[in-house]
């Protein structure tokens, strides 16, 4: 019970008027980010971080995971009603939310989707609030070769899960290097300058995120905006008594489904590199793979709707966890939060649940209050949150434009950052054509001092030899396990191959 | 006779990329040379981590260049359409000019002047409309960050001279 205990001093740190106050405004602007196409939760959260350099610590946080959660809701009404998914963790929810919106069950799907979204999120938090401090205390046993073995399960994960492996680790690599520009903290030593002043201080992360996400997107959605036509369905928004009452009974006759999502997403959203995205696409496969009726999906099946949407808001919550515990967030907005709490003065660690204890309680405490709050705004004011729809491209692009070189600029108050936002938008828009993915390039980038530190350590204590790795009770496993997830790929190769000759030898 | 742009394939522009990376790969393997890439008094010299880093780079972007340029090819068009050209440009030439302008103008005004270009020309408002955009933009940019939050932006010329707050 001691959980519950910390729990109580959480609420009674986080319950000022200030607090509450720009928690609320996090989830607004998250839900009209997750809302609007182009601009996702990630680039909400790296537009707003230099914001929040000013703010008080609890507050920056609490809304900074707002905008995140709020995101997660406001992504599945574009899906379900135009087919266009605001974040990449809403495509899955299209799959059947855009079928029963053509069948006229617009609102069902969405009231269902909210419904579902929040059971996810608190099952979540319950996990959240009940795992942290084991977790924490077993992180504090690690030394730097648990941590470097912990780090290579986040980079294993983007390598071995779906994707090209080939560009995830052209994009971990290119994101180590980047964060490698400047001076070298061991010796000293400038490394990758070339001479220049300029360089010496490194590139921060922000404007390349922002660079990457907010002008990327924009770029790429002016591509496509001759395919894209939104028609208006902003009145096919409305939610009534009805559909409230019908969505919740969904879930509720549905509730295995939905609870063994939210944990499968749970579990996915704590490995580090993994996130809301895959959880919210394995949620899916499971939930048709259960199903009674596998034809259904696809064509307006109701479980298509509440496996990935809990699964999703279930990760988004269990990925913070790594991040705090450890310092290793399970997704890149996981990883703008965690640059923040740098930021404002803090070590994300296993320390940090002893050392700030307030601070890090009253953020748990946070994740049921931003909750209910965003399930009570979305079940109530959706018709309002479409309209936003309605807001002239002439107008909407520009302010994202403007938005991002202002928190580009304001991160270090150098100009060089808002050139180097608009070059990585140049660089995210050609990549994103080219299927590479972003989310590993971003976390490598966040991770880079840690990696090499982890690594270096790691080598002066074994003398420089890599079996140190494989000599310790705790790392030894943990690095098996990495280095499976980075053959993963191969034995995919070997698999396919085996089989191809099968069919060859068998077909004839 | 199309264009050059619109015969371009996605495997060109992935070989493009490709070479780019395998110069930035040389060029990292280099420094990382210069630094150390071994085994130093007391530990890991400098360039031991970026050594290990441009490898792996160097191996990932090879193995790209072999799937993606030989083995599956990816012959589609990079753009499909004329229209996402143009698109782009009109998107994105106003961006490049608006960062242009900063040093000129600071961000306020040069944020102003970008939103009420942009609405009038993309967006083919109305020339008050775009006007009004233009003034409450910034005034709004203001007020939040310079009185709210007390966030320093780059100011223009007229604020060096006393005309305007910023």
């Amino acid at each position: 019970m001691e959980a519950f205990d910390l729990l109580m001093t959480g609420f009674d740190t986080l319950l000022t008027p200030t607090r509450i106050g720009f928690m609320m405004l996090g989830i607004i602007l998250g839900l009209l980010v997750g809302v609007l196409p182009g601009v996702g939760g990630t680039t909400g959260v790296a537009i707003l971080l230099p914001v929040t350099v000013f703010f008080e610590p609890v507050s920056a946080l609490v809304m900074l995971a707002g905008i995140y959660w709020g995101s997660m809701y406001g992504g599945l009404i574009t899906s379900i009603l135009f087919g266009v998914p605001g974040n990449p963790w809403s495509v899955a929810v299209m799959f059947d939310g855009r079928p029963l919106a053509k069948q006229g069950k617009a609102g069902l799907a969405m009231s269902t989707g909210f419904w579902v979204s929040f059971f996810g999120a608190i099952i979540a938090s319950v996990l959240f609030t009940f795992f942290a401090v084991p977790f924490a205390e077993m992180a504090l046993r690690f030394g730097p070769p648990e941590m470097f073995a912990v780090l290579m399960i986040a980079f294993g994960t983007f390598i071995g899960m779906g994707g090209s492996p080939g560009k995830a680790l052209i994009m971990i690599a290119a994101g180590f290097l980047l964060s490698t520009v400047g001076l070298d903290v061991v010796t000293g030593q400038p490394r990758l300058t070339f001479g220049t002043i300029e360089l010496m201080r490194g590139f921060h992360f922000v404007p390349i995120t922002i660079g990457l996400f907010g002008i990327g997107e924009v770029l790429a959605n002016a591509a496509e905006r001759y395919k894209v036509q939104i028609e208006d369905v902003t009145r096919a928004a409305k939610l009534g008594m009805h559909d409230i009452t019908a969505g919740a009974r969904a879930v509720f006759s549905n509730i295995g489904l939905a609870s063994s999502s939210a944990v499968l997403g749970f579990i996915t959203g704590i490995l580090p590199g993994a996130g809301a995205t895959p959880a919210s696409f394995m949620a899916y496969g499971f939930a048709q793979k259960i199903s009674k009726h596998p034809e259904k999906f696809g064509k307006g099946a109701i479980e298509g709707v509440i496996a990935p949407e809990a699964a999703n808001n279930a990760a988004g919550t269990g990925a913070i966890l790594p991040m705090l515990v450890l310092g290793i967030p399970g997704s890149p907005t996981a990883a703008i939060l965690m640059a923040g709490v740098f930021m404002w003065g803090f070590i994300p660690g296993p320390r940090l649940f002893t050392e700030q204890p307030e601070f890090v309680w009253s953020f748990i405490a946070s994740l049921y209050l931003a909750n209910i709050a965003a399930l009570l705004i979305c079940l109530t004011a959706t018709p309002l949150l479409a309209m936003m729809l309605r807001t002239p491209y002439a107008i909407m692009a520009p302010l994202i434009v403007v938005l991002s070189l202002i928190g580009a600029y304001a991160i270090q108050n150098a100009f060089l950052d808002v050139w180097l936002a608009v070059i990585f938008g140049v660089i995210g828009f050609i990549l994103r054509r080219m299927d590479y993915p972003l989310a590993p390039l971003i976390v490598a980038l966040v991770l880079g001092f840690s990696t090499e530190e982890a690594l270096r350590q790691s080598l002066i204590m074994s003398d420089g030899s890599m079996a140190i790795f494989f000599q310790r009770p705790l790392s030894a496993p943990i690095m098996v396990v990495a280095l499976l997830l980075f053959m993963l790929p191969l034995f995919r190769m070997f698999l396919r191959r085996y089989r191809r000759r099968q069919q060859a030898s068998t077909g004839e | 006779m199309t264009p050059i742009w619109m015969r371009t394939t996605h495997r060109a522009v992935e070989i493009g990329f490709i070479i780019v990376l395998l110069f930035l790969g040389v060029v990292i393997v280099n420094e990382s040379v210069r630094l150390g890439p071994t085994w130093g008094e007391s530990g890991p010299q400098a360039g031991f981590f970026l050594f290990v880093l441009s490898i792996a780079m160097i191996l990932g972007t090879l193995g790209v260049a072999y799937v993606n340029t030989y083995r599956t090819p990816d012959m589609r068009p990079f753009f499909e359409v004329p229209q996402e050209v143009e698109d782009l440009l009109k998107v994105g030439l106003p961006i490049i000019a608006l960062v242009l302008l900063i040093p000129l103008l600071g961000m306020y005004v040069s944020a102003g002047v970008y939103l009420a270009f942009f609405m009038a020309w993309y967006g083919k408002f109305r020339w008050y409309s775009a006007l009004a955009g233009g003034i409450i933009l910034p005034v709004a940019l203001w007020i939040t960050l310079r009185e709210g939050f007390n966030i320093s932006m780059p100011m223009s010329a007229f604020y060096r001279s006393n005309i305007l707050p910023f």
